[in-house]
This record gives C-alpha cells, sequence and structure tokens, in this order.
C-alpha cells in the first residue's frame, strides 16, 4: 500500500476552496433502545475541508461517525460521498471509499506490535503480514511526518499520547480520503497538539477533506473551517469559524451561557499531608524515571504537576501507589512511610486515586455502578458482616453517592459499561473523594470530559481542598494547572525543573520550560 | 512401531518414546486447533463432543465404505459440523459458550452412542483395518532405536507434529494470524480495519472442530480400528488443559501435549509392574530441578515466581527421597493411572511463566460496546 500522499509543505491554499462535498449527510436518523442518538442530522464536508463537529458527550458525535464509517446501519437518510449516494454497511466499504476514521477509543491490540497493529487489513486468507514491510513504511511516515513512532514497540509498552500517535500514522498508512478524528486530543501535550494542528492543515490543504470531532471550543480556532454543533441528536447550527465566537458557540452546544472559569478558593494549607524526598525509579532497563524528586503537598492544597506526557507522570503515581520499586528516596502519607510499599497501604493511610485511564484503572465496565462504587469499601464493616455483604446499607450508600455526585445512570445495577464517559467519571469521583481521603491524586481527571463535567470535577476538587485535603494534580493540560494549582512543579525528563505559585506564574514561560528550555528563557 | 528398545533410562526408553509420540497425537491435534480458536476469543469445551463424533464416523465410514481415506476425512466432517453447531449458536446467536460447549459433549456422546447400538449393538465388534505406518526414508534408520520411535508412524502423527509449526507460522507471519489474534484481543480493532469478526471466529471455531475431528479418527482407526462408547476418555479437556499449560501459544502446546502423552505412555508401561521403578522418580527430579532453576533465573531478571520455585523445589526433592528409598507402594489401580497427569501437571504448572489468555475469551463482540 503506498503510504500516503501527502506534502506537508504544501502550504498557502485557500482557506475555503471551491470544492464540491466530499460527503454529504442527508436526515441521518440513529435510535438506540431508549435513546434516540441522531435525530434527522444533515451536514456536508467541502473538499479540502476542515469540518468541527462540536458537541458534548452524548450528543451523538460518534454515533453518526460511526454510521459514516460503516458501523453502525441508520434508521434513515442518505449518505453521499463524491456526489454519489453510497449505501456503508461495512468499515471495509468505507475504507474503500477512502474513509478513515480515528476512533475515541483506540483500535489497538495492546500485545501486538505497532507495526502489527497497522498490518492488520483485510487480505485473502494466505497472505504474509510482512511486518518487516510494514515497520519501514510506518518509520518513514512517522519521520516525514515528525510523529515519534516506534515502529517495533509493543503497543501497551506505549503512552497513551504515543498510541494517538500511532492512531494517525495508522490512518495515513491507509490513504484515507477523508480523515475522521474522533476527539484525538483528549491526551495530547501542547506541542502534539500544536504539531496535529499544523498537520490536519496540510493534509487539507492537499484536496483531503477532514471530520474534526471535539467538544473543546479552544481547539477549533484556528484549526476548522466551518463548524457543526450537535447537541441531543439534533443539529443545533453550522457556522463559519470566522463569525463566530467561543461564548456563542458554548451557548450552543449546551444550550444555555456557560461560565468557563473556576474560582480558586484560597485556603490557608495546613501541615504537610504528603512528603515525598529524593525518590529516585529506574525502569526494567536501568533509565532513571525519576531522578531525585522532592516535594510537599499540604493540607488544603493543590499541589500540581505540569509537565509533558512521558515525563515520568506515569511512574511518580506508580511510585505514590507502591506499584513500583523505588531505588532511593522516601514517601511519607500522613506521618507514614509508603514507599514500596501496596496501594493497600496507600488507600489505608488516607490516599485516593483519580487514575488516568479510567476504563482500566478507574472503574470495571462489566461490574455494577454499585459493586464500582463500594468497590474499596466493601470489607469495612458498615457494608460486610462476616464476609457477607449487607445489600441494604450498600444500596442506600449508592443511592446517597450517586444523587450527591449527579451520576446519571438509570439504576445501580447496571454494568458501568452503559454509563457515558462524564459519569463513568463521577463514578469514580464518587469513590474516592466520599472516602473522606487525606491526599487525592487526581491524574488528568478531566480526560476526555466536556465543559459541564469539567466543571463538576474542579467543584468537586475544590470541595474537597475546602474540607483540608491535600490535592495532587497531575496534569499534561496547563489551562487546567493554572486554573487549580495554588502552587506547581513543571516536570521534564523525570525531574521537578521548578516549583512555581500558582496565582503568578507566567504561561509562556511554563509551556518554554515544559518543551525542555532549562531556565525557561526563550 | 518396533520394540527394540536399546537406549534410554529404565521405562523412559525408546520404545516410551514412540508411544508418547503416538499418545500425544490425539491430544495434540485437538490442542492446536482449540489454540486458534481460543486466540480468536472462543472456548471450546465441546472439544470431546469434536473428538468424539470423529472417532465414530470415522470407524463408520471406514467400515462401510472400506476406505481409511474416507474415514479420515468422515471425522474432520464431523468434527466440522458439530464445530459448525457452536459458531451457529456462539458467534451469530451470541450463546454462552460454555454452556453450549457442556451441550455439544452431551450431545455428541448421546448421538455416538446411539448411532453405535443401532448399528453395531448385536453384531460382534468389527476391527476396521487401520491407517498404516509410514516410514520415512534415512530418517527411520537412525540408530539406537530412535529412528523408529520418531520416524516410523502413520502419517495424521507426521502431521499433527508438522501443525503445530504451521500454525505458527500462520499466527505470526500471515495477515490472517494478524486478525486471528486480535479479534481474541480487542475484536472492535479487526472490525475497524474492514475485516468481519464473525468471519475470523468461524474460522477459529471450525479449526477446533476440523482438526479435533481427525484427533478422533487418530484414536479409532489409527491406534485400535474399533470404536467404543465414549472412547475419547476426556482427551479432548486434556486438550484444553494443554492450551492454557501452553500459555496459548503453539509451542508450548506442544510441549505440554507432550507432556500428557507421555505421562500416558509411562502409565502403560508401568501398568504391570508393582512398583514404580526409581529412574521414573529421578527423572522427575532432575525435570524439577531444572524447572526450579530456570525459574530462580528469571527471578534475578526480576521476574519473581515464588511459589512456582518452591512447587517445582519440593517436587525435586520428593523426587530425590523416592528414587534412593524406590519405596514398595501399593497404589489402587485408578490412582495408579492417573498418578503420570498429576505428576505432568505439576511439572506444568512449574514451567509456567507468564500466562497471556486472550482478553476477550468466550465474550462475545457487539459493536458500539467497546
Ligand atoms: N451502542 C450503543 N447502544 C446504546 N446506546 C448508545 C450506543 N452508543 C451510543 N449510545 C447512546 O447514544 C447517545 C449518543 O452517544 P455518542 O454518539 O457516543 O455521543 P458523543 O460521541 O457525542 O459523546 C448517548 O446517549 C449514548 O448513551
Ligand atoms: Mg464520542
Amino acid at each position: 500500500m503506498e503510504p500516503s500522499r501527502v506534502q506537508p509543505e504544501t502550504a498557502g491554499a485557500a482557506l475555503h476552496p471551491e470544492g464540491g462535498a466530499a460527503l454529504r449527510l442527508t436526515g441521518i436518523t440513529k435510535r438506540f433502545p431508549g435513546v434516540l442518538a441522531n435525530d434527522a442530522v444533515s451536514l456536508d464536508v467541502r473538499k479540502g475541508e476542515i469540518l468541527g463537529l462540536l458537541g458534548e458527550n452524548g450528543a451523538g458525535k460518534s454515533t453518526l461517525m460511526n454510521i459514516v464509517y460503516g458501523l453502525y446501519k441508520p434508521d434513515g437518510g442518505e449518505i453521499e460521498v463524491n456526489g454519489s449516494t453510497v449505501d456503508i454497511s461495512s468499515p471495509q466499504q468505507a475504507l474503500e471509499l477512502g474513509i478513515g476514521m480515528v476512533h475515541q477509543h483506540f483500535m489497538l491490540v495492546p500485545d501486538m506490535t505497532v507495526a502489527e497493529n497497522i498490518a492488520l487489513a483485510p487480505s485473502l486468507l494466505p497472505g504474509l503480514s510482512r511486518v518487516k514491510d510494514v515497520e519501514r513504511d510506518v518509520g518513514e511516515i512517522s519521520r516525514r511526518f515528525r510523529l515519534d513512532v516506534d515502529p517495533g514497540a509493543v503497543v501497551e509498552d506505549l503512552t497513551v499520547g504515543a498510541r494517538q500517535r500511532v492512531e494517525i500514522v495508522k490512518l495515513l498508512y491507509r490513504g484515507a480520503d477523508l480523515l475522521i478524528l474522533d476527539e484525538p486530543t483528549a491526551a495530547l501535550t501542547p506541542t502534539e497538539w500544536h504539531e496535529l494542528s499544523r498537520f490536519l492543515r496540510s493534509m487539507a490543504d492537499d484536496g483531503r477533506s477532514i471530520i474534526f470531532i471535539t467538544h473543546k471550543l479552544d481547539e477549533l480556532f484556528g484549526l476548522v473551517d466551518r463548524c457543526t454543533v450537535l447537541r441531543d441528536g439534533r443539529v443545533v447550527d453550522t457556522v463559519n469559524i470566522a463569525d463566530t465566537d467561543k461564548p456563542s458557540l458554548a451557548k450552543m452546544m449546551v444550550g444555555r451561557t456557560v461560565t468557563l472559569r473556576v474560582e480558586r478558593p484560597i485556603v490557608e494549607p495546613g501541615k504537610p499531608v504528603l512528603e515525598v524526598k529524593g525518590l529516585s525509579v529506574a525502569d526494567e532497563d536501568g533509565r532513571r524515571m525519576l531522578d531525585d524528586i522532592a516535594f510537599q503537598v499540604r493540607a488544603g492544597e493543590v499541589f500540581g504537576v505540569a509537565g509533558v506526557a512521558g515525563n515520568g507522570q506515569d511512574e511518580l503515581v506508580q511510585a505514590l501507589l507502591g506499584l513500583v520499586t523505588t531505588d532511593s528516596g522516601e514517601i511519607w502519607l500522613h506521618g507514614e512511610r509508603i514507599d514500596d510499599c501496596s496501594p493497600q497501604v496507600f488507600t489505608a493511610a488516607g490516599g485516593a486515586i483519580v487514575p488516568e485511564d479510567r476504563h482500566h484503572e478507574g472503574i470495571a465496565l462489566e461490574l455494577s455502578v454499585l459493586d464500582n462504587l463500594l468497590m474499596k469499601e466493601y470489607q469495612s464493616p458498615r457494608y460486610s458482616k462476616r464476609g457477607v455483604i449487607d445489600f441494604n446499607a450498600s444500596r442506600k450508600h449508592a443511592d446517597e453517592l450517586i444523587r450527591h455526585y449527579q451520576v446519571r445512570t438509570a439504576g445501580v445495577s447496571l454494568p458501568a459499561r452503559q454509563l457515558s464517559g462524564g459519569n463513568q467519571q463521577k463514578l469514580v469521583l464518587a469513590r474516592e473523594l466520599s472516602r473522606d481521603p487525606r491526599l487525592v491524586i487526581a491524574f488528568q481527571p478531566t480526560r476526555g470530559l466536556d465543559v459541564g463535567a469539567i466543571e463538576f470535577v474542579y467543584g468537586q476538587l475544590n470541595e474537597r481542598k475546602k474540607e483540608g485535603t491535600a490535592i495532587l494534580l497531575i496534569s499534561y493540560e496547563l489551562d487546567e494547572i493554572f486554573t487549580m494549582a495554588d502552587r506547581f512543579a513543571v516536570m521534564v525528563g523525570g525531574r521537578f525543573l521548578e516549583v512555581l505559585e500558582g496565582g503568578q506564574a507566567d504561561p509562556e514561560r511554563v509551556g518554554l520550560l515544559m518543551g525542555g528550555a532549562e531556565d525557561g528563557a526563550p | 512401531m518396533s520394540a527394540i528398545a536399546t537406549v534410554g533410562i529404565g521405562p523412559f526408553d525408546t520404545a516410551w518414546l514412540a508411544a508418547a509420540l503416538v499418545l500425544t497425537t490425539p491430544i495434540l491435534l485437538a490442542a492446536v486447533g482449540e489454540l486458534i480458536s481460543e486466540r480468536v476469543g472462543v472456548l471450546n469445551v465441546g472439544l470431546e463432543g469434536y473428538m468424539l463424533a470423529g472417532a465414530f464416523f470415522s470407524y463408520y465410514v471406514t467400515w462401510k465404505a472400506d476406505s481409511l481415506f474416507l474415514g479420515v476425512l468422515a471425522s474432520v466432517a464431523a468434527g466440522l459440523l458439530f464445530a459448525a453447531i457452536m459458531a451457529l449458536l456462539t458467534v451469530e446467536a451470541k450463546a454462552d459458550q460454555i454452556v453450549t460447549g457442556v451441550g455439544i459433549n452431551l450431545a455428541a456422546i448421546g448421538l455416538t452412542s446411539y448411532l453405535f447400538d443401532q448399528i453395531f449393538g448385536n453384531k460382534a465388534q468389527i476391527v476396521v483395518p487401520t491407517v498404516g505406518s509410514l516410514s520415512i526414508p534415512g530418517l527411520s534408520s537412525i540408530p539406537g532405536g530412535f529412528g523408529s520411535a520418531l520416524f516410523n508412524h502413520d502419517w495424521i502423527l507426521y502431521l499433527a507434529f508438522v501443525s503445530v509449526f504451521v500454525v505458527w507460522f500462520l499466527l505470526y507471519r500471515t495477515k490472517w494470524g494478524l486478525a486471528v489474534r486480535a479479534a481474541g484481543e480487542l475484536p472492535a480493532a479487526v472490525d475497524t480495519a474492514g475485516i468481519s469478526v464473525k468471519r475470523v471466529r468461524w474460522m477459529g471455531v471450525l479449526a477446533a472442530g476440523g482438526m479435533s475431528g481427525l484427533g478422533g479418527a487418530n484414536l479409532a482407526i489409527v491406534q485400535v480400528g474399533i470404536f467404543h462408547q465414549e472412547m475419547t476418555a476426556g482427551r479432548g479437556f486434556l486438550a484444553l488443559v494443554a492450551v492454557i499449560f501452553g500459555r496459548w501459544r503453539p509451542l508450548g502446546v506442544l510441549g505440554a501435549c507432550f507432556a500428557l502423552g507421555g505421562a500416558d505412555a509411562l502409565q502403560l508401561r508401568l501398568a504391570d509392574e508393582s512398583q514404580v521403578p526409581s529412574q521414573v522418580w529421578a527423572v522427575l527430579a532432575g525435570i524439577a530441578a531444572a524447572i526450579a532453576i530456570y525459574q530462580v533465573t528469571r527471578w534475578r531478571q526480576g521476574r519473581p515466581r515464588p511459589v512456582a520455585i518452591a512447587l517445582s523445589g519440593a517436587v525435586a526433592l520428593c523426587g530425590v527421597v523416592l528414587a534412593a528409598a524406590s519405596p514398595h507402594i501399593d497404589l489402587p489401580d485408578q490412582l495408579w493411572r492417573s498418578l503420570p497427569y498429576l505428576l505432568a501437571l505439576v511439572v506444568l504448572a512449574g514451567a509456567i511463566t507468564r500466562a497471556h489468555m486472550p482478553t476477550k475469551l468466550t465474550l462475545p463482540y457487539s459493536r458500539g460496546e467497546g
């Protein structure tokens, strides 16, 4: 397969090229049991255009695009590709029509290599996989587009950001003309986001069409040409991005005026709750992943860790939880030494964690909402007697949590899988924050959430802060750090470069620090 | 097979080796098929049933049509048919795989017993001709008895062992193999790559059925030339065990099957001895010690398996003590016969490293459920 026909340097094409519609949807309707996910949705994407598809979680964006990709069969409506009506009943047909999609959840097999994942393609029975050839092509693509991807790496060893790059390389490799990206930026760093947007622009200038799905308003400006806004399965409007602004888009998206700002409550910090001294961790090959990390998080304080993904954040969290053995250093939580212990010790000492990847570490998708809420408390005598769960007490407690944390679910016995992303995250928060923890580690707590849910998460964390909980906020989103943190450190290459005051830091300088400039000077 | 045994330690001589290969074959065929099926995400509890159907129909068709070749074909067809029922129910209708598999076993036992009664019930047991040996020129004359132990067997046996390497190649070197491995891990990735998950899963289940059917033929028309009710005697279940102990990898499955087949051969050889020869204990101790040492070296590399080390260490110690004391043990016949299996399982349990079960094993795939 020809890897790609893109010339990344072809800049300067007209912003709104006169092209026909690469894709036109007319009256697409899709009904799931109990939900009208798409209600007569019509939109079109022109050749050489980037169309934003904006909507809150649950608005029906993914459903619509899965229909275009042949995964779901619509209940009504028509799809036109390049002017002719088509019937797309399988992804294979979509691929043949030149439609490529990066899905919201990674479509990467964890125990196969990057190249093997990309080589996965329909073929006649005995075709050789030729993984070596694919590796070469993938290496070529990744060099050409400066997407740092190691074709021989096993996917499960990759960071979230790296997996995202693999998905994009996969799309390039398959050589699609219409690219659909379903919330591709959930885990990208500012630099990676910058690279991606530049890259998408060059793809569009080259005559391809792109549908860029997001619920983040900031991402639309400077990237997309037009934007279609979806709410509750219906199209609210399609606007030229040049003719609109953030507040009006936000209003269209949520149906009310929203304030994106969250007030940072001022709390007099108390005694140190978490103390880390000279912490170093090496990986299996002896590389230093954490290098002499030292910091304190005090009661009633949000301590932020800013930095690009893959600079030791994962290892820091694992070390705090007791999941990796440390080489040197000490970790103290509420006067108890917890390095090289276990998550049980961490929890018993008053620690709580809102993990980065809620599907793998935050919740058990197949278990019920009730089980997920009480997972860490079933042993407590309040919810079980002599090893037998007291269902009445558990249920009552779960109902309370659902009400207090506004988890939208049809019942506590539903599997967590059936909840939307935002509600799953609320489930995690409900379980972790309701146990009156002394320390909360919030690792990318708003990843993939919409504005309303982000506000809610920030509100809950600030609530805890006012109650005197120490909060360690690790985030790749600089905005998040600036909004929430009282103090924060910039993490690069496993080290803390500098600890800054939340209110006073200069975002540009922090950006430079994160990019590896030692003193933050340009 | 040649009975001339010249090389070996006590009962572990070339005659034992030849018998071990023969007894490994039916388990191996079923296990290799099951390996493919489990990699696509379908667990065939009905493996035993496929084998039984294969055994019966190979015998029946060989007798009726007087053709061994047609008999072999019939065994594969019977296995495929039962597997097709399995695939229809679990892949298409998304029925529970374990319940369906149990049903398949019961159906196969019922059907073969009924047909056998109806057709042969009041006749004297007819022995059909068996698939003959095919001695491989050159190789079969390797001295010391090894040539005839290794290279003087029926073609189904060769096929079984060759299939291990063929399947390895298919899994790790072809596009089909990529789809198979992905289908059991993340079927959505297969689906979005434009490959039908159902088709891949069908192929996996059919592979298990066809190869198990052939395994059944091996029992009926290679080893003995007769059929009797429930003659598979749990070999389908052993194949399921072998896939687990083989860590879902072709070479691992081969090793596990050989351990089970070797144990079975040992049991047969010792059946009329009143005492376990001390060499058996010595060999056991040797293998267990090797495993213990292997696990200790892995520990150095930071992959501790203390339980496995303790287990294999303990077995090694017991082996040494028993070899030295060589006690006279009077065991009930049944226990005697199950002893090698138990030992084989202990050894396999110790040798296991990180087992990676296909993530979506037994789970049906539906679009849009991640
Ligand atoms: N496979 C499915 N089965 C049932 N309901 C679904 C399924 N997929 C999505 N939905 C529902 O359809 C609605 C739209 O979901 P989705 O398209 O994922 O929204 P978005 O991508 O905009 O966040 C939601 O209410 C969701 O719960
Ligand atoms: Mg979505």
